[in-house]
């Protein structure tokens, strides 16, 4: 038995916006704090070989903002991305827990020996020898980027779980086919958000502007591997599934705008950078730094909105949709219909003319309200506004094929007829009277569709072959 | 369930429930520092005392103001893993209650986000100049913070357990829980913060070995014997309150136990911070009291497992846990929880050596 859990309406924010906003904010904190680590290894290295005489004095200041942002903000919004995926869809960190509890678990000793490296070298190191400072940075540096490594075989794992769907072995999941891109990839940002922070830092410290000038050129020989990012980023598509793969290429003009920004933003960085700070050995200002770092985070968050997006209609791939419903599941739903196990009433201030429209809502809160809003953001009343009745039943009992990155319908011709109605009595601006549509000759038509759409998902490419690829 | 907890469950399951009662009382520790702390640094503000130095400026604030923002961190990463096995042992009743408590639930976050901050502003040289109302306001303010985090995991625990309630939580968008309930079980974790803190605080005060701190070892002994009445009284109180279930478990073969090692805990911590009051505490006296608290905090934890039990029929369950059991990774945690937590002590060694080689020299 699927557990049904309860189903908030968030409003005109769908979930998976709120989810994609976190989700940034924490990502790019955390690739901060990851990379922060590696570069202030670095630093410490630079002051104990005397190669630069304010190094010491950067690190000071850099751990400190390292501190207060990555220790407070990164830790707490890594719990808030917990419940608020807990919010989007229980039922899908429920499935990545299960499956992968113990590699958290590993995580947490790694979060526990970050933290507490971290928090000795905070207090301590200006009462320390430089030996044990750079072990402190460096046990600090390893574990942080260690649970980078452990939660980037969880995340790829959602979106390519390769050969795990056969052998359901852990290590199977984990080293998936989008892991080593996946972790080479968000290393590199890593070293070069640091690297970006670290300018900001650099022109915030009281020394005179050509120290300042020798830091940062220091600084940016961590921007060097951003040239890595374009091979890495082929390579991360070309081991994506097909479908996702030109979905993202094309298929959804979202997803197509998020990758531009987000390649857009990486190259213009990259250029600016390796250009002026490596090869012509540039001074960098606070506010052009800042600017960067403000393009690194729209970099960021186009990349997070791709990797959410790409998955689409599932929330793991093969193993569950994006609204909870699993794909073994659908057959059986088709059968019993999704509102037989829904313990849940309505929470609405509506009122149904009849029984037929309260059920239609109820599949809708099941089925679709996970990517959709009923007239707001993404509304399915807006969508079909040019549709009749009939071409809403069949390209809904065809769900999977009027778009592959939707689900197929999981529910019975009756509980979609219920469905059709209730969007017909949204859009038509809920009046008091309906009436309740109970032709059977509509309901056998449903039934027909939903047989000729089967039970399995969508498919990319004949999607392309119906449409000739266009959008 | 006529066995000792956790014997009469099949092994995965006992398994799981250990691990999650293990580190859930990790976090308690943690948390009740962080929790009576900063309890302790508002009252400060309120009640100055009488005496030359404002008890604000004396050592035991002091170390507590220097030491929260570190607390803070060890305790929400000690939820972290309570956190990840709670969702293995009752996925279905924490999610749910989380849904059903919604923006109610979120707020927990940037409530979080804020004391944090506030905790380092607290530490920071600046504070010691404000006035003393701004003080007072920002203390009181960090502490309610903490207090009202604490009633919301109370809350999402309480929700949880009440299946029968959920669709109707669910439609009215009400709260449906007890609030004597509630009001008890806030007292048990609130009282029985106090004495955890007192003795963190004891062997932190006794750390720095200087006569002056007598007057603040007395005030942490009569606080943790104050907080462990107010626990103890609103412990009784719940037991008879609770259902015939999950007393019956309490009281029965699965719990009674755990509800003597809960006692004898109290028994010792009330008889050393007896003698606290009369004369300075010795190292092994201190040590006493550990043991003391830590027996508390496991029996209590345990008998807060019985409660839920008894709630939510665990047999249904079963098959879940087994089938997270059977999935593989268990001997790279437990490897690498090794190895991590033995750097974590090679760490402190290293910065302990460092420490005094520097004051050597
Ligand atoms: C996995 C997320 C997801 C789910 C679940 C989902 N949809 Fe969609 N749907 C989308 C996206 C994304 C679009 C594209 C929106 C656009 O083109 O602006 C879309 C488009 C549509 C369209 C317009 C199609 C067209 O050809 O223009 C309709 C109608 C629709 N959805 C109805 C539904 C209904 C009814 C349900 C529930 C039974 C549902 N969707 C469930 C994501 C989803
Ligand atoms: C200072 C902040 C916090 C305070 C004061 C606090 C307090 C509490 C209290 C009082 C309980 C027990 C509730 C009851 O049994 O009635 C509890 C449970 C718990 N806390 Fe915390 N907490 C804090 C932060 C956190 C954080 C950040 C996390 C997660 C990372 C966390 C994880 C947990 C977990 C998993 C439980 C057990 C829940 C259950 O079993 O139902 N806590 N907390």
């Amino acid at each position: 038995m699927p557990e049904i859990y309860p189903i908030n309406d968030y409003g005109p924010i769908m979930p998976g916006l709120v989810m994609g906003m976190v989700a940034i904010v924490h990502v790019f904190l955390a690739q901060f704090a990851v990379g922060g680590g590696i570069l202030l290894c670095y630093f410490q290295w630079l002051k104990m070989t005397g190669r630069n005489e304010n190094a010491g004095k950067f690190v000071d200041g850099y751990f400190k903002v390292l501190v207060l942002i990555s220790f407070v903000l990164g830790a707490l919004t890594g719990v808030a991305i917990w419940f608020t995926a807990i919010q989007v869809s229980a039922g899908t960190i429920g499935a990545m827990v299960l499956n992968f509890h113990w590699l958290w678990a590993t995580e947490w000793t790694f979060f526990c020996l970050e933290i507490s490296a971290g928090y000795c070298f905070y207090r301590y190191q200006d009462r320390l020898s430089d030996r044990i400072s750079i072990w402190l940075l460096g046990i600090y540096a390893f574990a942080a980027w260690m649970s980078l490594f452990l939660i980037n075989g969880i995340l790829s794992w959602q979106l390519t779980s390769g050969n795990w769907l056969q052998t359901k072995s852990v290590a199977d999941g984990f080293f998936n086919p989008s892991f080593w891109p996946s972790l080479l990839f968000r290393t590199v940002v890593s070293v070069t958000l640091a690297a970006l922070a670290a300018c900001v830092v650099i022109n915030l410290m009281s020394i005179d502007r050509q120290a300042k000038a020798k830091l940062i050129h220091k600084a940016s020989l961590l921007l060097v591997p951003m040239m890595l990012m374009p091979l890495l980023g082929v390579w991360f598509l070309a081991v994506m599934p097909g479908d996702s793969r030109s979905w993202v290429l094309g298929g959804s003009p979202a997803m197509m705008l998020f990758l531009s920004i987000s390649i857009g933003s990486s190259l213009l960085i990259g250029s600016y950078t390796i250009i002026g700070l490596v090869i012509k050995n540039l001074f960098i200002n606070g506010v052009t730094a800042t600017l960067l770092l403000i393009l690194a985070f729209g970099a960021t968050a186009g990349g997070e909105f791709v990797r959410e997006g790409a998955r689409k209609p599932f929330s793991i791939r093969q193993v569950l949709y994006s609204n909870s419903i699993r794909p073994d599941d659908v057959a059986r739903l088709r059968e019993v219909g999704c509102l037989a196990d829904d313990p849940y009433p309505l929470k609405t201030t509506l009122t149904f003319p009849n029984e037929q429209l309260r059920d239609g809502a109820k599949v809708f809160r099941r089925q679709c309200a996970v990517c959709h809003t009923v007239s707001g953001t993404n509304g399915v009343t807006h969508l079909t506004s040019t549709w009749d009745a009939d071409q809403m039943r069949m390209n809904m009992a065809k769900l999977q094929q009027t778009k592959p990155f939707m689900p197929p319908f999981a529910g019975t011709a009756t509980e979609l007829e219920a469905l059709v109605q209730f969007l017909r009595w949204s859009h038509d601006g809920t009046p008091k009277a309906w009436d309740e549509s109970k032709q059977l000759i509509v309901i056998q038509q449903i039934q027909t569709w939903l047989d000729e759409a089967g039970t399995k998902p969508g498919n990319y490419k004949q999607y392309e072959t119906l449409t000739g690829g266009d959008e | 369930m006529d066995s000792v907890f956790p014997f009469g469950f099949p092994t995965p399951t006992a398994f799981y429930l250990v691990l999650y009662v293990l580190t859930f009382v990790l976090h308690q520790a943690l948390m009740h520092y962080v929790l009576a702390g900063s309890g302790y640094l508002a009252w400060c503000n309120l009640v100055p005392g009488a005496g030359d130095t404002p008890r604000t400026f004396q050592p035991l604030a002091a170390i507590l103001r220097d030491w929260m923002p570190f607390a803070l961190s060890a305790a929400i990463t000690a939820g972290v893993a309570p956190l990840l096995f709670v969702q293995i042992v009752y996925p279905t009743a924490f999610y749910t209650a989380n849904l059903l408590l919604w923006w109610r639930w979120m707020v927990v976050i940037p409530i979080l986000i804020v004391a944090f901050y506030l905790l380092y502003l607290v530490k920071s040289r600046r504070y010691s100049t404000w006035s003393f109302p701004v003080r007072t306001l920002i203390a009181v303010f960090i502490a309610a913070s903490f207090l009202f985090v604490g009633f919301c995991w109370t809350a999402n625990h309480l929700i949880s357990m009440h299946q029968s309630t959920w669709p109707e939580i669910y439609e009215s968008g009400n709260i449906a829980i007890s609030s004597i309930e509630v009001t008890l079980r806030v007292c048990i974790w609130a009282g029985g913060a106090v004495p955890t803190m007192c003795i963190m605080a004891a062997w932190q005060l006794s750390a720095q070995d200087n006569g002056e701190t007598r007057v603040e070892e007395r005030r942490l002994g009569r606080a943790a014997l104050g907080g462990l009445s107010v626990a103890t009284v609103a412990g009784v109180v719940y037991l008879f309150q609770l259902d015939e279930l999950s007393r019956g478990l309490i009281l029965g073969s699965f719990g009674s136990i755990y509800l003597g090692i809960a006692v004898v805990g109290v028994i010792l911590q009330v008889v050393l911070w007896s003698m606290v009051l009369r004369n300075r505490p010795t190292r092994p006296q201190l040590a006493i009291v550990t043991v003391g608290t830590l027996l508390s905090l496991i029996g209590m934890s345990v008998l807060r497992e019985a409660i839920r039990i008894s709630h939510l029929d665990l047999n249904l369950l079963l098959e879940d846990h087994k089938m997270a059991w059977e999935i593989g990774g268990f001997s790279l945690f437990l490897i690498m929880a090794l190895v991590n937590f033995a750097i974590i002590g090679l760490c402190v060694v290293m910065v302990r050596r460092g420490l005094k080689s520097k004051t050597a020299e």
